[in-house]
């Protein structure tokens, strides 16, 4: 099995108090990322500075490219906040193929 | 005599806008769920007593929920919307008679009587939620 190299994403939690969760946003360049993105609940668990960490490669494995990312705080009600986003993110969660076979000389 | 309905007052807010509706322009004053907003009312001088308390409540239109703010006897009230969408401000006047309680009508934010900068004018409040930080990439 191969191995991938992760990349994770940090934001400070939204500081309105009804936030439920977040949502994360991804489009691939040059698209601009908007509420019709593709999107993943990634929840509302901060760490102890405030922060949410996110691991992509376990949101959206085996994509390989360029993409534009936003994340947006969810209430119960399903409002959604303005969106932080970051663009230009290089995203490889696909391992090259292995080598060829070992012969032994 | 009965008692009379309060004026209220929008006082400090993040921003606004005038707002035309069935002929009627208001001010929907905007801001993020985590923010504080404040509110006055007068009150008309030949009624009001000393010990006269103010009920105030915020009505979410898009939920149909009332959220009281409680009672006090000052004038002016700081509070925040607990969820998104458009909220009418609501109060009224409360006296204790013989420790029997005697209330004025409601009065509200969107009524007529309703103050913008010392102008008669209806106004409501819209809150929105508050964006996460910026997204740093690890």
């Amino acid at each position: 099995m191969a191995k991938i190299k992760g990349l994770s994403i940090k934001f400070k939690q939204s500081e309105s108090p009804d936030v439920v969760t977040n949502k994360l946003y991804l489009v691939e360049m040059p698209g601009p990322v908007t509420y019709e993105s593709t999107s993943y609940d990634i929840g509302n668990t901060p760490d102890v500075n405030g922060m949410i960490v996110v691991d992509l490669a376990t949101i959206v494995p085996n994509v390989d490219g360029i993409f534009n990312l936003g994340v947006a705080a969810v209430d119960d009600a399903g409002n959604e906040s303005e969106m932080s986003k970051v663009d230009n993110v290089p995203l490889d969660f696909v391992a090259p193929l292995p080598p060829g076979a070992i012969f032994i000389i | 005599m009965p008692l009379k309905a309060i004026v209220l007052i929008i006082l400090l807010f993040f921003s606004c806008n005038l707002y035309a509706l069935e002929g009627k322009e208001f001010f929907t004053w905007y801001g993020t769920t985590d923010e504080s907003i404040t509110v006055a009312w007068d009150v008309d001088l030949l009624s009001y007593q000393t010990g006269d308390i103010f009920e105030l409540q915020i009505r979410n239109t898009e939920r149909n929920t009332i959220t009281s703010l409680g009672e006090t006897t000052a004038f002016q009230k700081t509070f925040k919307c607990p969820k998104v969408g458009h909220w009418v401000v609501y109060g009224r006047t409360k006296r204790l008679i013989n420790n029997v309680p005697t209330y004025s009508e409601w009065a509200n934010s969107i009524d007529l009587t309703a103050l913008v900068n010392g102008i008669k004018r209806p106004w409501w409040i819209y809150v929105y939620l508050k964006s996460p930080g910026p997204i740093i990439i690890k």
